[in-house]
């Protein structure tokens, strides 16, 4: 194709974009620091801590990366805010733009199942499927719930002034778990959805560039297509090609990223298996 | 002298003992007169004093012995009969030392050469130079406080017993070398510090499996306890004393969780993890559960400025947390967090550090945490591992038939 007649379309604005690869620093980096210490009954995970500075440098990282997860969270809410206060509250969580889940994702879920076993067409899929929906909200309240309890194991002291000493124990087991949760689902189905499956194979690059073509478009999101040709204002979107070097930051970028993770998520199932 | 005379013996059998007797002859008629002038040991330098009337006695380390004042027949009464008969001229320690002779005999190396082992050690072996033995007292003895350990070190060392031998026997010395008594006592010559006779006694040597050793598992607490005086008040007044005298043979004495000839600096990191392996032995689940919490995940990564068994529970006077003495009782509990967290409160103490949350009877409130968490687990990548598993076949499916139709279209 040659660049003249292909026309794009903005699907991420620099914040999302900012926001996103804060995510994927803070997230890989809580994720390596985080495992070197709870798999320290395994050697790769001993090695790991004591190239990253022994057990106590690996904390120290582990709490800067919280810091940053605590400050795109901040950003992202100060976000929510910021179309509350633009779109109204109803619009911000409800409706076609919104993040939350609505019935027509039950639906659509239904049906992409049953499309991939062959017994109906895909789904019209608009603007946030309901597998991005879900990734969304798993970070969501991954923050909420690994961050929360992130602090207690940080300041159990503090928190031990108005909290029953067993919820520090309590705190471990949740923040454990949800760690294996997080790091579990990106890892294997963030990366599969997004990045790994045939049609996207190695990566999509949408989430650093923040554009999508219109054949991406019209066929991965028929209904957001549709809706902004109806509306007409489909070419208040368009926008330029991403520069070269965005393409070629996001692809290194994002293989790093991405192989980290795979090779971290292989690490913790085989030692989950044999240990 | 002796080669030329070795040489000469081949051509005239005889000429050897001739000449020496002959010399002899002349030098004891000459030494008659001058023992009433000089004394008995001149007249035996007559001869002793050269190779070829071995052995060859120096009678300058002779002054200098414990032995100086004696005369030489006091140790060798057989030798006033000149020429002398071998049999009756060999020097008995016992004519003196009787009672480290029978000390001697119920040892192991006595044992060993009254059964004909001629390696066991005899007195000369540790003693040194008979005609050169200095008071123990003395420096420059082989069996000074400082000296001893090499001394025995001569057999009981790499490569110098028979290969069947305990190793714990056999490489003794090199095993206590490096162990703080070792280094105390060879490099910095401290004669506090325990030498090998210390804890094995040293005429009465004998194995730990004989119930009068010194070294016999019920004897190791008092044989120690001569120096770690409070160590052993302690110790007696901990459990694991308790159970020992009410003949629990599990119950740990000093060498079960310190190791007899590598003994360490307590704060020496091999010497910590080495502690905490050897309460693992016994306190199987709370090792597990405490390899759980943070403290047990950072020791296992190898790093201990964190707490480990002892930061808790004390050393060697173990209690349950049921006696108020306990660090762990409830009475003494903040006061053992805030040697480290300087601003615990109560219900931080609340805190359980051997929690384990799959066992539901125990603790109820983390069961149903840890099975929650569980389930949502299960469920979550259950249902998105299947999601992605029959995108992945779909989508391998989709592209293999696309593929097919660009063919058939071409």
């Amino acid at each position: 194709m040659s660049a003249d007649q292909t026309r794009y379309f903005l699907r991420f604005r620099l914040y999302h974009r900012v926001l996103h690869i804060m995510v994927i620093v803070s997230f890989l980096g809580l994720a390596v620091t985080g495992m070197s210490l709870k798999f320290a009954d395994v050697e790769w995970a001993r090695w790991l801590s004591w190239m990253l500075g022994g057990p106590f440098v690996a904390r120290a990282l582990h709490r800067f990366f919280a810091l940053v997860t605590f400050l795109y969270f901040g950003l992202h809410l100060v976000w929510i805010l910021r179309t509350m206060v633009k779109k109204g509250f109803r619009k911000t969580f409800w409706g076609r733009e919104s993040m939350m889940p609505q019935p027509v994702d039950v639906v659509q879920m239904y049906r992409n199942v049953k499309h991939f076993l062959g017994l109906g067409p895909a789904p019209k899929f608009d603007r946030f499927t309901y597998w991005e929906k879900f990734d969304y909200f798993a970070v969501f309240w991954g923050v909420v719930i690994i961050g929360s309890t992130g602090l207690v194991l940080w300041f159990p002291i503090l928190f031990a002034k108005f909290l029953p000493g067993i919820w520090i124990n309590a705190a471990i087991i949740v923040h454990s778990d949800e760690a294996l949760l997080a790091t579990g689902f990106i890892f294997t189905i963030h990366f599969f959805n997004t990045h790994l499956r045939p049609e996207k194979f190695p990566m999509d690059k949408v989430i650093f560039t923040g554009r999508v073509t219109e054949e991406e478009l019209k066929n991965e999101r028929p209904l957001e297509y549709e809706h902004h040709v109806a509306s007409g204002d489909l070419d208040k979107l368009e926008t330029a090609e991403a520069k070269h070097w965005v393409y070629t930051a996001a692809r290194v970028g994002g293989f790093i990223a991405v192989g980290i993770g795979i090779v971290l998520i292989l690490l913790i199932i085989s030692s989950l298996i044999f240990r | 002298m002796p080669i030329a005379g070795s040489r000469a013996g081949k051509r005239i059998p005889y000429l050897r003992e001739i000449r020496k007797y002959l010399f002899a002859s002349i030098i004891m008629i000459a030494a008659t007169g001058a023992w009433a002038l000089s004394g008995e040991a001149a007249t035996c330098m007559a001869c002793h004093a050269y190779a070829s009337m071995a052995p060859v006695v120096d009678l300058g380390t002779m002054d200098a012995s414990v032995h100086a004042s004696f005369d030489c027949t006091t140790c060798h009464p057989g030798a006033s009969k000149r020429p002398h008969d071998m049999s009756t001229v060999k020097a008995d320690c016992a004519t003196c030392h009787s009672g480290e002779q029978a000390d001697y005999a119920k040892g192991v190396h006595g044992q060993a050469t009254a059964q004909g082992d001629t390696q066991a050690a005899t007195c000369t072996s540790c003693h040194g130079d008979a005609h050169g033995i200095l008071p123990s007292t003395d420096p420059g003895s082989t069996v000074y406080h400082a000296n001893l350990p090499r001394t025995c070190g001569q057999c009981h060392s790499k490569g110098k017993l028979p290969k069947s031998t305990d190793q714990n026997v056999n490489n003794a010395f090199d095993l206590y070398t490096d162990s703080i008594h070792g280094t105390a006592t060879m490099k910095s010559g401290l004669l506090a510090a325990a030498n090998c006779s210390d804890c094995h006694g040293s005429h009465d040597i004998r194995p730990k499996s004989d119930p009068a050793s010194t070294i016999n598992r019920a004897n190791i607490p008092e044989t120690c306890g001569k120096c770690h005086v409070d160590v052993l008040r302690d110790w007696k007044a901990s459990s694991h004393a308790q159970a020992f005298m009410a003949g629990n043979d599990k119950a740990p004495v000093c060498t079960d969780c310190h190791v007899a000839h590598t003994v360490m600096p307590v704060d020496d990191p091999r010497n910590i993890n080495a502690l905490m392996f050897a309460c693992s032995r016994c306190h199987k689940p709370e090792f597990g559960t405490y390899r759980d919490t943070f403290h047990g995940e950072v020791t296992e990564i190898g790093d201990l400025r964190t707490a480990t068994c002892a930061s808790c529970h004390g050393d060697h006077l173990v209690l349950p947390a049921s006696d108020p003495r306990s660090p762990t009782s409830p009475q003494r509990l903040v006061s053992t967090c805030q040697k480290c967290h300087p601003e615990a409160n109560v219900s931080f103490t609340e805190y359980r550090p051997h929690a384990a949350p799959m066992n539901g009877k125990q603790f109820p409130q983390l069961h149903a945490i840890w099975l929650f968490m569980t389930t949502l687990l299960v469920v979550v990548f259950s249902f998105f591992g299947l999601h992605t598993l029959l995108w992945l076949f779909h989508s391998l499916r989709t592209r293999k038939r696309a593929g097919k139709e660009d063919r058939d279209v071409r």
